[in-house]
């Protein structure tokens, strides 16, 4: 057990420098900083004693191995528009893309599984042709049309919903919900097949033979185990997440990371989009790494094959 | 009607796993979502044609003039102007043509080079397929948006890098689909035999491999065709994506975003047209997947 940690731990470190590399590499491409920073009637003295400041006359390697250090201090220098530290910029926004992120997955929870269920128990009947329909259609509009649809008719039309800012259980609603429609599709339809998969199986049957109630079928037996390649597939989803999440919360100007990433695009703002992207590939990296412990905790055979 | 069955029913022979009577074809195909496609595929490469009005032409004094049916509309402008005056209509036709490029760039690409990995990583197995696999698998965990969108500061935005950024993403999934293909394949006597009558490995993964897993590339492509339109449509909202004044439905969707209370369709009718032809293609890839290979219904 100990070893299979280790080893895990160590791909997820792995990959991280990896991250690491791809970011300073691109960095290198931003142009020289020395132009960004000093004003254009500047003295070559003045230049000197900046490249000097900033170790830009040392080899790459070197420049590679601090900005390293940097960042694990939690170094990630000054935003050029603000002229904030960084870091301070990124934790002020991290607590609600959070807050977003998780309302979103509840969301998903209540309303994405319980409908795949639904839907594989009453195959083919009409329930299920909606259900498939409504997932094929959440999976089909892009997040940032659904926000701007969903602003129309709940803030404009009908006005119960603020459209935009946050604050309130309300400003919290439409944009976790424009986000969990279109993460939750894929899920409702991953757990249909899921269940068809796990309901036609031959324990199932035996529980079905032994007069268990088909409530009891269905909810104690199958969707536990319909669940294994469900949380696979969510793990493997934080990509789409994490797009998700930004385009959301642009369309309701929420101020999380995705949105700090935008106006970093916006502004040209390199030190704030580098911070937000490291940042949020460790947390997938770090999530990645725990979906598959608890795996290996809950389900002997994958212990062994990891 | 007859000559495009006739196509179709050629087309399953062709593949050979299809082995249902033609009117079970005909009734359960998706018609509207193929006539969408269609239509979008035609705007694209008639654009230039077709257009009523220049899809960059300003008129300010038309300016954010509602859709046919609204106060004020007019069949001039059938799905009104922008804040610019610029007509709704023309510039959706000609957005088409950035989308399908770039899908069909995209797809292209991630394919080759997928294909090619996952033939590679399943045919030699032991540490070329470790180290294949371990790229896919940090791949189909990273936050790719975030990628593309340090791509866009950093390198400019332009056709060429949103394709090269998107097929960037796409690729690890070809290469794990295929690999798993090649790795049940390569077990099968008559890859055996080409190896006894002293194929060379690239000519056994060029001529006797990948003939075997077009099948599952086919299917995998029409499927990613809708998520290659969403990503786009996804970078150019954020402006990230092809720039203006290169017309593109995301993009569009942006421009009319503060003006939601007051000019919806600027928004909504963009909006509108990448969710209907992403439907659209995801419903012909689903159908398409189920009748040539039922057993991808995973993916």
């Amino acid at each position: 057990m100990t070893r299979v940690i280790a080893s895990r731990a160590l791909q997820a470190l792995v990959t991280l420098l990896g991250v690491s590399v791809v970011v300073f590499a691109l960095s290198q491409s931003t142009g020289n900083p020395v132009d960004v920073l000093l004003p254009v009637e500047a003295t070559p003295e003045q230049r000197m004693q900046l490249i000097d400041e900033l170790g830009l006359d040392e080899p790459l390697v070197v420049q590679y191995l601090t900005f390293l250090g940097n960042v694990v201090q939690g170094d990630f220098g000054k935003s050029i528009r603000t002229k904030l530290p960084v870091l301070e910029l990124v934790v002020d926004r991290l607590g609600n893309s959070v807050l977003l992120v998780s309302t979103s997955l509840l969301f998903m929870l209540v309303f994405s599984l319980p409908l795949g269920v639904l839907a594989a128990v009453k195959r083919d009947t009409i329930v299920d042709r909606i259900a498939m329909g409504l997932a094929v259609l959440g999976q089909s509009l892009p997040p940032f049309f659904t926000g701007v649809l969903a602003i129309i008719v709940f803030s404009v039309i009908w006005q119960v919903l603020p459209a935009q800012g946050s604050g309130t259980w309300q400003h919290l609603l439409l944009p976790a919900a424009t986000m969990g429609l279109f993460t939750g599709a894929g899920i409702t339809r991953l757990m249909r097949s899921a269940m068809l998969e796990v309901l036609d199986s031959e324990y199932a049957k035996l529980a079905r033979i032994k007069g268990a109630s088909e409530m009891r079928v269905v909810w104690g037996h199958a969707f536990r185990n319909a669940l294994i390649p469900v949380v696979t597939f969510v793990v493997l989803m934080y990509g789409v997440l994490v797009a998700a999440a930004v385009t959301t919360e642009v369309v309701f100007a929420w101020p999380g990371l995705g949105r700090l990433a935008f106006e970093a695009v916006l502004w040209r703002d390199f030190p704030v989009l580098q911070a937000v992207v490291i940042l949020w590939a460790a947390l997938i990296v770090v999530a990645n790494l725990l979906v598959d412990l608890s795996y290996a905790v809950i389900d002997p055979r994958i212990r062994r094959s990891v | 009607m007859q000559s495009s069955t006739r196509g179709f029913v050629a087309v399953s022979e062709f593949f050979g796993k299809v082995r249902i009577g033609l009117g079970a074809v005909w009734r359960s195909f998706p018609i509207l979502p193929l006539l969408i496609v269609l239509l979008a595929v035609a705007a694209a490469l008639l654009a230039d044609f077709i257009v009523p009005h220049g899809p960059d032409a300003l008129n300010l004094e038309h300016a954010r003039q509602g859709w046919v049916f609204s106060e004020g509309g007019s069949w001039t402008f059938p799905l009104g102007t922008d804040s610019l005056g610029r007509d709704i209509l023309s510039r959706i036709i000609k957005g088409a043509q950035v989308s399908m490029a770039v899908a069909a760039g995209t797809v292209l690409l991630a394919a080759s080079i997928g294909t090619t990995l996952g033939t590679i990583a399943g045919y030699f197995g032991g540490w070329v397929d470790t180290v294949i696999m371990r790229l896919v698998d940090g791949w189909l965990a990273f936050p790719a948006i975030l990628i593309a969108l340090v791509f866009a500061v950093t390198v400019g935005p332009s056709v060429t890098v949103v394709v090269s950024v998107m097929a960037l993403i796409l690729w690890a999934r070809y290469a794990r689909l295929i690999r798993g293909e090649v790795l049940s394949l390569k077990e099968r006597d008559f890859i055996a035999l080409a190896r006894v009558a002293g194929g060379s490995p690239l000519r056994i993964m060029a001529s006797h491999l990948l003939p075997n897993v077009l099948n599952s590339v086919i299917v995998l492509s029409t499927l990613q065709v809708g998520w290659a339109i969403t990503v786009e449509a996804t970078l150019s909202f954020l402006g990230a994506g092809v720039p203006p004044p290169t017309p593109t439905w995301g993009g569009m969707v942006a421009e009319g975003r503060d003006l939601i209370r007051s000019a919806w369709w600027i928004s909504v009718f963009p909006g509108a047209a990448i969710g209907l032809v992403v439907l659209s293609f995801n419903l012909i890839g689903d159908r398409i997947r189920d009748l040539l290979d039922p057993k991808l219904r995973a993916l």
